[in-house]
């Protein structure tokens, strides 16, 4: 039903109509492309083929539908037939290049649309470093490019607060001191203006992950504890704690964590997101080998 | 002698099907070729055993010898509505996210072993239709050593 997704495509990108054109034979297209919008034609003979912003969303329509190549060149096409494009656009354009693995032209965009509004296109870019790329260096760069923006405010790229999100790259990089001092500057300042109850359990969790790590075992009982005291179904605190408990000698309070977290996998307690694997994240496989390997 | 053609003419059979079974993928008419997320599609393997198949047999010491040794590689496909697999295509940028290619033994590598990934359970879309569907999956690699799987 390729003819159904080109309909969608056309619908969408007349929304931009402006200009129709009856041809687009570009040297920048490929035959494959050409072919594509022939056919586009074929159905919308009015469509707006001068129309940059109208080719652009085309091709993100048809890079969404898998054809990548057709869209990138499409999206090109449509950015140069436009008389001016801002940052958030060319971040906008990227988007489904980064989630078809096409990371080199989502960068080229999102690196192009940094040059031009740095503050707008940097709230999404460490976000996105951070989970989609694993570039963990780089995401930090562009997450304190950002929190420089406003050094009074605690910003929340994405819906995720900034230190929260540094504290992640910071465990990733094994920083594991900055990575509590980011999870704790979050929870103190959630804590002080709606409640610690506010606070993204799973910062609890990476805290403890994080003083784990740095020897202190008593904080990071305390850092999961207030995990399951917030969200007394998190299987990953169960986990991460039952693993610390015998990693300390405490056999039989582990296993009991340990077959907690066991049964609230099996409920379907996990914590998990569509589009990538969070860090935080357990399977099956995990709580079945720290059992055998301690309680068996 | 006889022997030495018929093993000859069953290797010719085998690699001539298993080219001739690539070129005919073909994805399903009548529905859109969707996202891997959108709907859901999973593998019978959960995303710890496939990072476990792909780091299982990495050859990483012979890896770290090699000179085009880091970037990211991606490697593309689609499924098809009755759960058949091809149109791969591989991506590969250095750690900068520039063009770059990286030593064939590595790409060749990630191919194969996404090649081996069969039994995708299929997603259904709003009117219930079992869909086509793109997918991929991305390695980060840093002189040789293979340090993320991406996306899930």
């Amino acid at each position: 039903m390729r003819n159904y997704s080109l309909i969608v495509a056309l619908l969408l990108s007349l929304i931009f109509g402006c200009k129709s054109h009856e041809t687009a034979d570009d040297e920048m297209l490929s035959q494959e492309t050409k072919d594509y919008l022939d056919t586009v034609l074929s159905y919308v003979d009015s469509f707006p083929v001068n129309d940059g912003s109208a080719l652009a969303n085309l091709g993100y329509r048809a890079i969404y539908y898998g054809r990548n190549e057709i869209g990138n060149e499409l999206i090109q096409l449509g950015i140069s037939r436009m008389d001016s494009i801002t940052g958030d656009q060319l971040r906008g354009l990227s988007v489904q290049n980064t989630k078809n693995g096409n990371y080199r032209q989502a960068i080229e965009l999102l690196e192009e649309g940094m040059k031009l509004d740095p503050e707008t296109v940097s709230r999404y870019y460490g976000w996105l470093l951070l989970y989609y790329y694993r570039d963990y260096e780089k995401a930090l760069e562009i997450l304190e490019l950002h929190d420089a923006y406003t050094p009074d405010f605690n910003d929340a790229p994405m819906g995720e607060d900034i230190h929260y999100l540094k504290g992640l790259a910071h465990f990733q990089l094994k920083n594991y001191e900055k990575a509590n001092t980011e999870f704790d500057t979050y929870i103190s300042h959630l804590g002080n203006t709606h409640g610690e109850d506010f606070v993204d359990v799973y910062t609890f969790v990476q805290k403890g992950r994080s003083l784990a790590q740095l020897n202190r075992k008593e904080e990071a009982l305390a850092a999961y504890e207030k995990a399951i005291l917030y969200a007394p179904s998190c299987t990953e605190a169960f986990y991460f704690k039952g693993v610390l408990l015998a990693e300390m000698g405490q056999i039989d309070s582990a296993c009991i964590l340990l077959n907690t977290a066991k049964t609230l996998l099996a409920k379907g307690s996990k914590s998990s997101d569509n589009y990538v694997e969070y860090f935080h994240e357990i399977y099956w496989q995990d709580i079945d080998e720290a059992i055998k390997k301690f309680c068996e | 002698m006889k022997r030495l053609l018929f093993i000859s003419f069953l290797y010719l059979f085998y690699f001539q099907n298993a080219v001739t079974a690539q070129d005919q993928f073909k994805l399903c008419d009548g529905v859109r070729t969707m996202p891997y997320y959108h709907p859901d599609i999973t593998n019978t393997l959960n995303f710890y055993d496939i990072k476990k198949h792909f780091r299982a047999d990495y050859p990483e010491a012979k890896f770290k010898k090699l000179s085009s040794n880091s970037g990211l590689i991606t490697v593309q496909f689609k499924i098809n509505c009755k759960g058949e697999v091809g149109d791969y295509r591989l991506q590969q940028c250095d750690l900068n996210y520039r063009l770059t290619e990286m030593d064939v033994a590595i790409t060749d590598y990630f191919m194969s072993k996404t090649k081996e990934l069969k039994d995708w359970n299929l997603g259904k879309d709003e009117n219930g239709l079992i869909v086509n569907s793109h997918k991929f999956y991305s390695f980060r690699i840093v002189n040789g050593v293979l340090t993320e799987i991406l996306p899930k």
